[in-house]
């Protein structure tokens, strides 16, 4: 039982691609969106971030003047482009020389091409931008499409590149059928910025290499996949060149080529990793994918109407947005261990602010509190514009356990409070005025002693365990119960001095008989020592030592307080 | 006639800033035993007054105020409550704690880089209600401050202790008693208990 209300909702599992099942059930059918732009899309809108889950807007500064054209030409009809858009081409570096990975519509028309080289695209193209590609912006985009993809099915898979696999056979009945599925998907994508190719089929490699192709066709069963696939030349699949090049002095000219050879022949000459990939693409090959499982993460922003120097009044936008992130939180059953506040300002960085909390929870009010503290303590550059939230911290909600009984106390409010004061502590006094007492098993005395700053939201207090202390080492009592558990050690002084002291003789009047303290030879800080409490004149009781390694010195170490 | 009575009695005993003279014992809370019965015996509710704010006052540091405190911080931390240093004048040493039966993960330093931030953490604390005892060494408190900080203890049900040279105020703290170390121990004077207005002085031997 607790194991389910601490985890988030678990993704179905994994159907296997091209089950040869009997035929009562029908095959599965998986979509390909492939994005031919994606590299292009991700350079025009990085700073926007039409996040899947924000219900932020691209900010107005962060398109390009083009962008807004660019939207319209990924339209379907992609016809009526202005004259004025200057040509961009995202470039690669592809075998040590600097290479075309994608290019622009206007590029095109120019002739320009992907997988050309930069200095041919200039002398088609003179007047061409390029700009290098960023394989890790594509990914999360990715990703944040796949996070719409969602809504359409709960198995959505990212190997295939620059592609997202869905597996709808399961949602054509609510959708209406695989078209109007299709449709309603090419609008959610177009909406977040990006152009795709949907191709479907029983195959997921046969999807996206249609897709790839650009044939945005729907093949329903496994039996009328071949012919739909018969007329893909060679040259357009995604093999090795060297392979292709063989085939193609063999006359191989058509994916139906390949079909009609003889399945033994054509591994002997190609290789049985191709017979492998021809099933694979036949949907006669089981073949497992990973599955894309949703990252909950938060982000939202507010632009304020005017510019905001004080905290009262755009404090509001926050704490609307804390309230938002709370609601989100909510609808994925998780907590969040951190977030971050950016508060952008007029031509300066923005301010940002983050937060650790010591457990994670969902408790907006709590968060406005530490934001506060810590805002009211950090003076601002420049008046605020825009103020945005975000979290990836996002972790599964554990609910608060409550003692059936109540405590001994009365007022005791539980561990909820405490977080709180904890965290309101750390937000104005630091990350490190936070300190923990322990010991450790060492008979140094100022070894023994621990101070466990626990900064890290992950981390648990300390073990409540037995402390175990090292029995005195030199001599030892007869009568002392040998248990290692150390509380009988003589007493030990409240205060220790991080430092020892040297003290004057004369001032002290010793109280007790000497403990020798002795040890440390394995780590290179050996002592050895004869402490003994004494009382000084003005009545305090100390703790202190005879150096037997130096010159026999006196060392003030510690006080009973 | 009775009836109304027993609301005026329980209206009175609700709120623990109304004194009603000598004897009158009827406390919202119970008190926290000190550990010393000598020293339990003298004070007016039979121990530490529990979400209340004590003063002790001493000379110098390392007197044995400490030692006073230490079997209630003991009791504290083992039902689950925290034990709070603000800014202790130096760093207490986990091992004596664990010798006094005090429960090390119950036990927190809070060491603000500012004095301004040490009557903030301790009201923070204090009200919070999670904390069993906090500790503070303030150089100086303003009378309000202190006001505040009893005002705190009552309402999250905690022990704060001031420690530090007793000085001549207001004393809003519901108990203030002065250390000195004596021959036999440690001679503990009460100067002030809230609902009585006997002044003891009391030997303890921690």
């Amino acid at each position: 039982m607790a194991a389910t209300a601490l985890s988030l909702p678990i993704p179905p599992a994994p159907p296997s691609a091209g089950d040869s099942e009997p035929r009562a059930k029908p095959d599965r059918l998986w979509l390909c969106a492939h994005f031919p732009d994606l590299a292009l899309e991700v350079l025009q809108f990085d700073a926007g971030e039409p996040g899947g889950l924000s219900r932020s807007k691209p900010k107005a500064q962060a398109l390009d003047p083009t962008s807004s054209h660019l939207l319209e030409a990924q339209a379907p009809t992609p016809k009526r482009e202005p004259a004025r858009v200057q040509p961009l081409a995202v470039v690669e570096e592809h075998k040590g020389r600097p290479c075309l990975h994608a290019a622009s519509e206007s590029a095109r028309r120019a002739g320009v091409a992907a997988g050309m080289g930069l200095a041919a695209a200039y002398a088609l193209c003179p007047g061409l931008r390029v700009r290098s590609r960023d394989a890790a912006a594509e990914q999360e985009a990715l990703k944040r499409l796949a996070q719409t993809a969602l809504e359409f099915t709960p198995w959505v898979s990212l190997d295939q590149p620059q592609s997202l696999l869905l597996e709808i056979r399961a949602s054509l009945h609510l959708f209406g059928g695989a078209e109007r599925l299709r449709e309603k998907l090419r609008q959610r994508l177009l909406d977040r910025g990006h152009r795709p190719v949907i191709a479907a089929s029983p195959s997921p490699e046969a999807s996206a290499l249609l897709a790839r192709l650009g044939v945005e066709t729907v093949v329903q069963d496994r039996q009328s996949l071949p012919a739909a696939l018969r007329p893909v030349p060679v040259a357009a699949l995604p093999l090795d060149d060297k392979l292709k090049q063989r085939m193609a002095r063999a006359g191989i000219q058509l994916l139906g080529d390949l079909w009609r050879l003889p399945r033994d022949g054509l591994a002997r000459r190609f290789g049985a990793s191709l017979l492998r990939w021809l099933d694979a693409l036949a949907g006669a090959e089981t073949r497992p994918l990973g599955s894309f499982q949703c990252p909950p993460r938060f982000s939202a922003s507010r632009d304020l109407p005017i510019e905001l120097e004080r905290l009262d009044h755009f404090f509001p936008a926050i704490a609307q947005l804390a309230e938002e992130f709370a609601a989100f939180l909510k609808g994925y059953d998780a907590a969040a261990s951190g977030l971050v506040l950016d508060l952008s300002h007029q031509s300066r960085p923005a301010t940002r602010i983050e937060l650790d909390f010591r457990s994670a929870h969902r408790d907006a009010a709590h968060w406005l509190l530490l934001l506060r503290e810590k805002l009211e303590r950090s003076p601002l550059p420049a008046p605020v514009v825009a103020v945005t939230l975000r979290s990836e911290a996002i972790v599964p909600f554990e609910p608060e356990r409550r003692d059936l009984f109540g405590d001994r106390f009365a007022g005791f409010q539980g561990d909820h409070r405490g977080r709180e004061v904890l965290e309101q502590l750390q937000a104005r006094l630091g990350r490190h005025a936070l300190l923990r007492l322990g010991t450790a098993a060492d008979h140094r005395p100022e070894r023994a002693g621990l101070e466990d700053v626990t900064l890290t939201p992950t981390q648990k207090p300390a073990a409540h365990g037995r402390i175990i202390f090292p029995a005195p080492s030199g001599r030892r009592w007869p009568e002392e119960p040998d248990e290692g558990e150390g509380l009988n050690l003589p007493l030990r002084p409240l205060w220790l001095l991080s430092k020892p002291e040297p003290l004057e003789t004369q001032d002290i009047r010793l109280l007790s008989e000497p403990e020798r303290i002795e040890g440390g030879w394995w780590d290179g800080a050996p002592i050895r020592r004869d402490y003994r409490v004494a009382l000084d004149r003005q009545g305090r009781r100390l703790w202190v030592f005879r150096d037997l390694n130096g010159a026999g010195r006196w060392y003030l170490h510690g006080l009973f307080g | 006639m009775n009836a109304k009575r027993d609301a005026l009695e329980q209206l009175l005993r609700r709120e623990p800033s109304i004194w009603r003279g000598w004897g009158a014992e009827h406390r919202s809370r119970p008190a926290l035993p000190t550990g010393f019965p000598e020293l339990d015996a003298a004070l007016p509710e039979g121990g530490w007054p529990f979400g209340a704010l004590l003063e002790i006052g001493v000379r110098c540091v390392g007197l044995g105020e400490m030692r006073l405190l230490l079997p209630a911080m003991a009791a504290l931390s083992q039902v689950g409550r925290w034990i709070v240093w603000v800014a202790p004048p130096y760093r207490p040493y986990g091992p004596a704690l664990a010798q006094a039966g005090v429960e090390l993960g119950q036990v927190w330093v809070v060491e603000p880089r500012q004095a301004g931030d040490i009557p903030w953490s301790l009201e923070k604390l204090l009200r919070s209600g999670c904390c069993g005892m906090a500790l503070a060494w303030p150089r100086r408190l303003a009378d309000h401050q202190v006001r505040r900080l009893q005002l705190a203890a009552e309402a999250g049900g905690g022990l704060g202790v001031l420690i530090g040279q007793s000085a001549a105020g207001a004393g809003y703290a519901a108990l203030r008693i002065e250390a000195n170390p004596a021959p036999q121990g440690l001679a503990v004077d009460i100067l002030k208990a809230r609902g009585s207005l006997r002044r003891a002085s009391v030997i303890v031997t921690p």
